[in-house]
């Protein structure tokens, strides 16, 4: 049977697909061609199955070869964890999010912004500003995404990623992450106002924006905890009030230390 | 009476308070030191009487008020589908 590949690389934990049928990994190679890379050993490696007759339209159902996420029922095997079969896109976006999580990191609900070797990350639920905090984003300030970040622990330090997960800003076109220096919890105000978060306060806003999909995701939450309350540590977090004006980079230039 | 908490609450102690999460709801529960001291007592070995011994032994309050206090909570706590009786 032909095996068509591709692989990819996000937060520097890469994830390798094979599929029988070139379909789906063209999906995957038009929608995260920055995100491709070239490796011998994948940190994940999945197998993607053709759906089976009942499932109407792109769904496919999804083994990872090794390892915990493995599950068969019936016919073939699926996603062990969701009853249901997921589109491609949220396959990815539900293996990074647990993935990150064995690698020491957190995939937020966040708009992530980099400047010059610094990031930011800005959270939020729907509609608290994410995605006009990344309209706003002027050089040399330049988003990761105004949706998803991914947040990883290396060498004892927090950094930011860029994702290929994104909501109304679109697509971003780098793979790139740096160092995070900064977490604003978004309130939409009528004045720019910043108020530094004590510790659980932090790590409780914090985990309000981690994705976690699937039907067993408390499994993976006290993990998730134990990381952000690390985070919440190592990085400090306010809550920003701010109204959408590009003054909001002019403002936090004053507030905030930052390195040219 | 014995209350323990549930298994399948994600929960953490961060610097002496705790969170806590339910699955069922995704809500997320801070608790103060106290809130958190009872909490990690919760294993359904000991009676809400003991803990609040316990509550007495290490805050600042006396027997009714940590009795009142230890039942209210846990009373609160099984609302929320965080704990359940034996």
């Amino acid at each position: 049977m032909a095996c068509y590949k591709t692989s990819f690389s996000v937060a520097k934990i890469s994830f390798s697909f094979n599929a029988d049928k070139p379909t789906h990994i063209n999906w995957f190679n038009n929608g995260y061609g920055k995100y491709f890379c070239r490796i011998e050993k994948p940190d994940i490696r999945v197998q993607i199955v053709p759906s089976l007759n009942n499932v109407p339209g792109d769904f496919v159902s999804v083994s990872k070869e090794l390892g915990l996420y493995h599950h068969k029922k019936g016919l073939g095997s699926y996603a062990a964890f969701h009853k249901e079969f997921l589109p491609l896109g949220d396959i990815t976006r539900f293996l990074a999010s647990r993935v990150i999580i064995e690698k020491d990191g957190l995939l937020l609900h966040a708009c992530g912004i980099k400047r010059g070797k610094d990031t930011f990350l800005f959270c939020g639920p729907s509609g608290a500003g994410k995605t006009t905090v990344a309209k706003l984003a002027i050089k040399p300030w330049e988003v990761l995404s105004d949706e998803t970040v991914a947040v990883r622990k290396l060498s004892d330090n927090f950094q930011a990623f860029s994702t290929p997960f994104f909501g109304d800003f679109g697509k971003v076109t780098k793979n790139t992450g740096a160092p995070l220096k900064a977490i604003f919890f978004l309130n939409k105000a009528r004045s720019f106002g910043l108020r530094q978060l004590d510790l659980i306060s932090a790590v409780k806003k914090l985990a309000q924006g981690i994705f976690l999909i699937g039907n067993n995701w408390q499994n993976s939450m006290e993990d998730a905890l134990r990381i952000a309350e690390s985070l919440a540590r190592k990085v400090p977090a306010y809550e920003l009030d701010f109204l959408p004006e590009v003054s909001l980079w002019k403002y936090l230039e004053k507030k905030i230390s930052l390195g040219e | 009476m014995e209350i323990f908490r549930k298994k399948d609450i994600p929960w953490r102690i961060i610097d002496g308070k705790a969170l806590l999460v339910n699955p069922k709801t995704s809500l997320l529960y801070p608790l103060n030191e106290t809130g958190a001291r009872i909490w990690e007592l919760l294993d359904g070995k000991i009676e809400t009487n003991s803990i609040a011994a316990v509550i007495m032994d290490e805050f600042d309050v006396n027997k009714d008020e940590a009795r009142r206090d230890v039942q209210e909570f846990v009373n609160s706590l099984t609302e929320a589908g965080l704990a359940q009786k034996l």
